[in-house]
């Protein structure tokens, strides 16, 4: 008769002196489980570390330096050439969308840039917002192919009667030098 | 010989020939999963009603009553895992109860882990304007998932109990050191994701949306507690199954040597 553990029994076991019949230990139970087999096991464990391998490279690429600041990418725009990277700054009150392009500036550290965007900007995208940019330096502009809005630890509750924060005015300063 | 005729756990935990009482649940855990849903139901209520949407990000505001608190009993689910390791590897705590909270609270974890990063995801669709992106906290949160999901397979893996509780306490420890790195990633790196909002001198938010959050931590830390619990003794069911299941197994072979 078939044990749950699949045990095998022997009908040629020898008859002790009591009559009874000697059986061997029986070995121990044992759970079986999915990663129960070596070849399973080592496919996990190629799968896990192929995802952690991902992540960290992924991670030490991009992560530790995000952003450059919009000063920070004009200080470095010979370096950067046309090569794609990320930028942060303020948006300014000059925002102005047509022809499926949206066209404003940024700013930081008193650093102005002009930007000029291919995609449709977030829902909370508004002059006076810090955003994050994709995209690479174009001639005179920062030619943007990605908005994100970099929003603050900081929440208020909305009061109907409270009155927009007014971001800075645009200033003439051409993209790339001081701003205001 | 009745395997299942006399079970009365469920399938997987059943020992054979034994009755005793089998559920994870008792009062302790009664009053916890009541606390727990009066509380996530306060918070919803509060959340979603109650509470006044956000100057900037208006209504979706209201994921901050979900994300942070999840991130944050994920954080205590894997301390608590590496916690626990660390008292499984000193001799002189050495037990075998702190391997199976190690085990239950790091699946636990890993489940409020991924609440996490689907909760993020959402927000982060809503206010940045992307699903993903591969910023310093965001990586180092997925990082954390995928290791700990890793901790688990590695608990799988079998063989001898004592040997695998060690290897995996050490494994715990190792993956729990990315806990902290993930909490100050906002303030060592440059990221899209924001700082702390809560963790300072002067938190930056307050009235209702701010009662609304601590009751947010409450309710999740009252239903970690709940889950870890049963999880907890899902953990012991199973340790019964296989030393009582071992002991009936040689009970019936050698029952079964007997002529007639």
């Amino acid at each position: 008769m078939a044990l749950s553990g699949g045990l095998p029994l022997t009908s040629e076991s020898p008859p002790e002196a009591d009559g009874r019949v000697a059986v061997p230990p029986a070995p121990r139970l044992r759970t079986r489980t999915f990663f129960g087999s070596p070849g399973r096991r080592l496919g996990a464990a190629v799968v896990i570390l192929g995802a952690i391998g991902f992540l960290v490279y992924q991670g030490l690429g991009n992560a530790t330096v995000y952003f450059k600041t919009a000063d920070q990418a004009v200080a470095d725009r010979a370096s950067l050439g046309t090569k794609q990277f990320r930028i942060e700054g303020t948006v300014q009150n000059d925002v102005r969308q047509a022809g499926g392009q949206t066209d404003f500036s940024i700013y930081a550290n008193r650093v102005t840039v002009r930007v000029v965007d291919s995609k449709e900007p977030p829902q909370l995208f508004k002059p006076g917002i810090p955003v994050v940019l994709e995209g690479h330096w174009s001639g005179s502009y920062f030619a943007s192919d990605l908005v994100m809005v970099k929003h603050s630890a900081s929440y208020s509750a909305a009061h109907p009667d409270r009155l927009e924060p007014q971001a800075p005015s645009s200033s003439s300063v051409p993209a790339g030098g001081s701003g205001p | 010989m009745a395997v299942s005729s006399v079970s009365v756990l469920p399938a997987r935990v059943a020992p054979v020939g034994a009755a005793p009482r089998a559920g994870t649940g008792n009062s302790v855990t009664k009053v916890l999963g009541v606390a727990s849903i009066v509380s996530l139901a306060l918070t919803a209520w509060l959340g979603l009603d109650v509470s006044p949407p956000d100057v900037t990000q208006g209504e979706l505001v209201r994921l901050i009553y979900v994300h942070p608190a999840a991130a944050t009993v994920c954080y205590v689910g894997f301390g608590l895992c590496a916690l626990a390791s660390l008292a499984y590897l000193w001799p002189r705590t050495r037990s075998r109860r702190w391997d199976r909270l190690a085990a239950a609270s790091a699946e636990v974890g890993v489940v409020f882990c991924a609440v996490t990063l689907i909760t993020g995801s959402i927000w982060g669709r809503g206010s940045w304007g992307v699903w993903w992106t591969w910023d310093a906290r965001l990586t180092l949160t997925a990082l954390l998932f995928a290791v700990f999901v890793g901790y688990l397979a590695l608990r799988r893996t079998g063989g001898d109990p004592e040997a695998r509780a060690k290897r995996s306490a050490v494994v715990a420890i190792l993956c729990a050191l990315l806990v902290p790195v993930d909490h100050y990633a906002t303030s060592w790196w440059t990221t899209l994701h924001q700082g702390n909002t809560l963790t300072r001198a002067n938190p930056l938010i307050h009235g209702m949306q701010l009662y609304t959050m601590l009751l947010s931590f409450l309710a999740f830390g009252l239903l970690f507690a709940w889950l870890l619990v049963h999880r907890y003794r899902v953990e012991v069911l199973e340790d019964r199954y296989e030393e009582e299941g071992f002991a009936a197994a040689i009970a019936e072979r050698r029952a079964e040597g007997v002529p007639g």
